[in-house]
């Protein structure tokens, strides 16, 4: 992160059908260019963005590429579990957390994103 | 410390969206965040006193008691409830004219339409 970067926080809660996930990488892409930090944080039907897809025709994301380029991500760790999303179901280096998380990723984040439905 | 105004606009017993924000908005309090919760449209149906499990939908009694034990706000569009004719809330909701509504909007730095 450059010393002028600043702390992006994104929360989503829409499916890779939705424009939100073509949206998100886009501009965490962006984001990640000028030297910014990046979290994001998927709940609910959220979630289904880091689920492992290895479908030819899979629905866009694009988290995997952003993970690699330093991206932390995160996930509800009961939106999981009520969808019976399990951990080795899940793209690597994507985390399960709390919604205590979420409160620190707003708490300390220069700019906080909210993309839902 | 952030202050959070986290926004209920779908109907209670159509989807989970309400009780999730509930979930949600209590959750960011745990970083001491100011956190207020409003109830637009639809989402002012919520207000009322529901038996949600009734019809198989989660309730959302024990979010709205932990929302009053951690001096969460619960705010509500006074003229959107005109219009759906809801007299009877829940206590401790405070109801607001349509301009301060929109003034708490523009006003927080974070808001989540949930």
């Amino acid at each position: 992160m450059s010393p002028s970067g600043k702390t992006i926080g994104i929360l989503v809660t829409t499916t890779p059908e939705h424009q939100n996930s073509y949206t998100i990488f886009r501009l965490t892409e962006a984001f990640l260019e000028q030297g910014n930090r990046v979290t994001l944080f998927f709940m609910d039907d959220g979630i289904y963005n880091v689920v492992r897809n290895t479908a030819k025709e899979r629905l866009f994301s694009g988290i995997g590429k952003l993970i690699e380029g330093g991206v932390t991500v995160l996930i509800c760790a009961l939106s999981a579990e009520s969808r019976a999303c399990r951990p080795e179901n899940l793209l690597p280096e994507v985390g399960l957390a709390s919604q205590y998380e979420l409160a620190q990723i707003a708490s300390k984040s220069n700019r906080f994103l909210y993309f839902g439905p | 410390m952030a202050d959070i105004l986290v926004i209920v606009k779908e109907s209670p017993l159509n989807t989970i969206r309400c009780t999730e924000a509930l979930r949600m908005g209590l959750g960011l309090t745990l970083a001491e965040n100011r956190v207020a919760v409003l109830f637009w449209g639809d989402g002012l149906y919520s207000l009322v006193p529901l038996r949600a499990e009734k019809v198989g939908r989660p309730s959302s009694e024990e979010f709205f008691k932990y929302c009053d034990r951690l001096s969460v706000p619960l705010l509500a569009d006074g003229p959107g409830l005109a219009d759906r004719k809801l007299a009877q809330l829940r206590p401790g909701v405070k109801v607001m004219a349509r301009e301060d509504v929109l003034r708490r909007i523009a006003e927080s730095p974070i808001v989540i339409p949930y």
